[in-house]
């Protein structure tokens, strides 16, 4: 019965706003995850094809972000198959789904809907150790490497070249060359895509307000947890926010609730409510790609087994696969 | 990530939490994104793609639908 409702709504959508509606969800239930991530572009591409050319294509976004580049994929992709590009957001569209927003000609916010800086954190191989964890490895935020640097310069009074190299090596001795390297080629391409993806609108936006929006987006707003609200999003970072639409906002809404129940978003995944008897296998969807002609659903599966060592009454759990399913 | 072995193929992982309610996910090169502890004994599968790496994220919410506060 949800995916009939969800279409039901879907469909109203696109017959208020003239648009082909395609819904993402990254769910974000905890312990079962999801992000962007370039795995996605394959489902998108199905949709997209079902639909065909378009005169405008709506997506409907949830997200906590992901992967960096594939925001720059997926916008390229839909504007494949459309002039006319635009984002409803009913609730959290946080990091990666806010660079994808960039690329929209328009966003439809709802009053919950929050937008998040773009300032990414990197992880690799190099990354320092996490000292209560040494198998983990912490992600190191682009903005707070720059931000330090800028400490040195501006406050610490460091500006002879011998005290830059002091305070760019005290830095290198915490974190590896390589993984600082590698903010650098991050903090450059965050900067450059933004600029791109705002630059390839229906009706093209000025130089200055582009910066004007990158630089809030990437460094101003001193915090990658800050939340951006509609108002904020529309007068202060001048995004191109659409005027309030009360009957879109509340089909929008209850489009959202649907997700967020069947994907049991308010509840962690909690093994030992899922095993039944010593050992059983389980599926976990915790993500979508929807439109009216199709469903694709983000699926984990394994299998939970009780054991008692090392601690009594513990519940193992092995997630054997993960990955996107048609489901109609 | 290059060509290393994955320094946590073989390991069992045992993890210790803080109290500030920050958990340890698996990264990996797609979309799922699940507790590093469900997949501590790693499959084939993902050995096989990119690398996977475990790490630490703390979850802010703005608006919790549970009524808790966090």
């Amino acid at each position: 019965m949800a995916r009939q409702h969800r279409v039901e709504i879907i469909r109203e959508i696109g017959k208020l706003r003239g648009s082909a509606v395609i819904c993402y969800v990254t769910g974000d239930r905890d312990n079962v995850n999801t992000r962007i991530a370039p795995d996605v572009t394959q489902v998108f591409y199905r949709h997209l094809e079902m639909y065909g050319d378009s005169r405008q294509i709506d997506l409907v976004l949830y997200t906590r972000g992901g992967d960096v580049l594939t925001p720059w994929r997926l916008v390229h992709l839909i504007r494949e198959y459309t002039n006319r590009f635009c984002v409803l957001i009913p609730f959290r569209c946080y990091s990666a789904g806010t660079l994808l927003c960039l690329g929209a000609d328009e966003l439809v916010m709802g009053r919950l809907a929050e937008l998040g800086p773009i300032d990414p954190s990197v992880v690799n191989a190099f990354n320092p150790q996490d000292p209560n964890n040494p198998s983990a490895r912490i992600p190191v935020n682009i903005e707070d490497v720059y931000s330090y640097l800028a400490l040195a310069g501006e406050k610490a009074g460091v500006c002879s070249s011998d005290q830059q190299i002091k305070a760019f090596s005290i830095l290198v001795e915490k974190i590896h060359p390589l993984a600082l390297g590698n903010v650098h080629r991050n903090y450059m391409l965050i900067r450059s895509m933004a600029k791109k993806m705002l630059a390839m609108h229906q009706q093209p936006m000025e130089e200055e307000r582009i910066e004007h929006i990158v630089d809030n987006l990437t460094e101003k707003l001193y915090a990658h947890n800050h939340m951006i609200s509609r108002r904020e999003a529309a007068n202060e970072i001048t995004l191109p926010v659409a005027e309030e639409d009360v009957q879109l906002e509340s089909l929008l809404w209850s489009l959202y609730q649907d997700y967020a129940e069947e994907l049991a978003l308010s509840e962690p995944f909690n093994p030992a409510e899922q095993l039944q008897g010593v050992s059983c296998k389980f599926d976990v969807t915790s993500g979508f790609v929807e439109s009216i002609n199709g469903s694709d659903a983000f699926v984990f599966s394994g299998v939970l087994k009780r054991q008692d060592y090392p601690k009594a009454g513990e519940i193992k759990v092995d997630i054997l696969k993960q990955r996107w399913l048609t489901m109609s | 990530m290059g060509n290393q072995e994955n320094p946590i193929r073989n390991a069992n992982i045992i993890f210790n939490y803080q109290s500030d309610g920050t958990k340890y996910y698996l990264l990996t090169g797609g979309t799922g994104y699940p507790l590093a502890e469900f997949s501590a004994h790693l499959t084939q599968e993902i050995i096989n793609n990119e690398a996977a790496l475990v790490v630490p994220e703390m979850r802010e919410n703005t608006a919790n639908t549970t009524g808790t506060q966090s």
